[in-house]
């Protein structure tokens, strides 16, 4: 088997982590495309939050999301005789994922309604935030992360298809520059631009929860 | 009450807080039923479409039209499927082949005044010169077979008003005509046109004018009939007279091609 540093782009195999991961992956793929079918179950496990995630964050509705989770792995399950070591497997997936949630958000244009998972106020990354803002406790401060969390996403689904994409990838799922232009198939001057007017939009939505 | 942190929150602050979005624990196990089952359907084998379509509830439907497609499918495969020991265009051949010529004075009934020459009348001086090919000839020995009295006084006429038996052997080639194309190629079963009674073709001529008056008087009578009603009780209700009445419908008329009204 080639290892991933020879084949993958330098910058996309940066971090020691993100390279082991890649050539796990690489080996896994290599059992399924053999024929060893449970084999997929490992990769399935090791991203369907990820995956999730993203889709999620894309279309604002768990139940929508869940479906277009469990079609994101049956496609990269019938496709991933043809998945080369071109490009890493998550790369591949994210792909699969981002192109098939677009593809529903042009059939369902007409339909926005949000369905939203619970948000753990008790998270660091939220408790970091809401003391940052409130100086409430208890179900105030509860009321307030339901509502901030619905002026967010109501936000984030006024943003275009590929600002919105972009800033999931980028500011959610913590994804580089380079890895979204591989995932949107586009430049990387693309993603930053889109990133850009993104972000600049979001600053004007959610004005009153922003603290300079 | 504890004071909010003095701390700015930026756009990225505020998108971090979708990382806490997550859905419960239970959802990882529907998620994981729901993808195995799907993972199940797409390592089987894709089904035929007859069982798709049972799936789908549509046989219960067919099942209403079962007996009259049936039914026309029936009597359509009768009418397009060959009989085993049907007769084909190149059997109806060889019997015209097998016609002998007949002279037409051998055809005249016993009781028929006829002054024809002595002479037998050649089979070409009966079938019309354009009838050359075996098919027509066999329409018109056919035309002359002693089957049909009528058609066995033809050549009988034919010394003496040749036309008539041309148009007879030419209504048998129709048949004859229709019996090659359609039961050559594909053998359908020949169903030879019935020869339609020789008539002269001008006496089945009407003159124009007569058919437009008779068109006319037609339509009169019709709207007669149709205003009948409507008209006694008119009548009842003025107390028309009978001289009256009918002067006023002889008022109307039709000659010709016109219609006259008098006043």
């Amino acid at each position: 088997m080639i290892p991933a540093a020879k084949v993958l782009p330098q910058a996309l195999i940066a971090s020691p982590e993100r390279r082991q991961e890649a050539d796990a992956d690489r080996e896994i793929v290599a059992r399924v495309q053999a024929g060893e079918v449970a084999a997929f179950d490992v990769l399935v496990h090791r991203y369907r939050e990820r995956v999730y995630g993203v889709i999620y964050n894309l279309i604002g509705n768990r139940e929508d999301a869940a479906d277009l989770t469990q079609d994101c792995f049956i496609k990269a399950f019938r496709s991933i005789h043809r998945f080369q070591a071109q490009a890493a497997f998550f790369t591949w997936l994210y792909r699969i994922a981002v192109n098939s949630t677009l593809s529903q958000l042009r059939r369902q244009r007409l339909r926005s309604f949000l369905s939203l998972d619970q948000l753990d106020t008790e998270a660091p990354v939220a408790k970091e935030v809401l003391d940052a803002l409130t100086d409430k406790s208890g179900a105030d401060r509860a009321t307030f992360a339901q509502e901030l969390q619905e002026k967010l996403n109501d936000a984030l689904q006024r943003l275009s298809i590929k600002h919105r994409t972009v800033v999931t990838l980028f500011e959610i799922d913590g994804l580089n520059h380079q890895e979204i232009a591989e995932v949107m198939e586009c430049s990387e001057g693309t993603v930053r631009s889109r990133l850009h007017y993104a972000k600049q939009q979001l600053q004007a939505e959610l004005a009153p929860y922003l603290r300079r | 009450m504890k004071r909010p942190s003095q701390r700015p929150v930026t756009v990225e602050d505020l998108l971090r807080l979708k990382r806490a979005e997550r859905p419960p624990e239970a959802f990882w196990a529907d998620f994981d039923r729901g993808l195995r089952e799907k993972q199940l359907a797409a390592l089987l084998p894709r089904r035929p479409w007859w069982q798709r379509w049972a799936e789908r509830g549509f046989w219960p439907a067919w099942g209403r039209l079962a007996l009259p497609v049936g039914a026309a499918g029936l009597i359509t495969g009768l009418f397009l499927v060959p009989r085993p020991g049907g007769e084909s265009t190149a059997t109806l051949g060889v019997v015209a082949r097998n016609v002998e010529p007949v002279p037409a004075a051998a055809l005249v009934a016993p009781g028929t005044e006829v002054s024809v020459p002595d002479a037998p009348v050649a089979p070409h001086e009966v079938v019309p010169a354009a009838v050359a090919s075996p098919v027509l000839a066999v329409a018109a020995a056919e035309a002359v077979a002693p089957a049909d009295p009528v058609r066995a006084t033809a050549p009988a006429r034919a010394g003496i008003d040749p036309f008539p038996v041309t148009w007879a052997s030419a209504g048998g080639a129709e048949a004859a005509m229709a019996v090659s194309l359609l039961g050559g190629s594909r053998r359908i079963e020949p169903r030879a046109a019935t020869p339609r009674a020789v008539v002269e073709p001008l006496q089945q001529m009407v003159p124009p004018g007569e058919r437009r008056g008779a068109r006319i008087l037609t339509a009169m009578v019709s709207m007669a009939a149709v205003e009948g009603g409507p008209r006694a009780t008119d009548r009842v209700a003025s107390r028309l007279s009978e001289e009256r009445l009918y002067d006023q419908i002889e008022r109307f008329g039709a000659r010709g091609a016109g219609v006259n009204v008098r006043f």
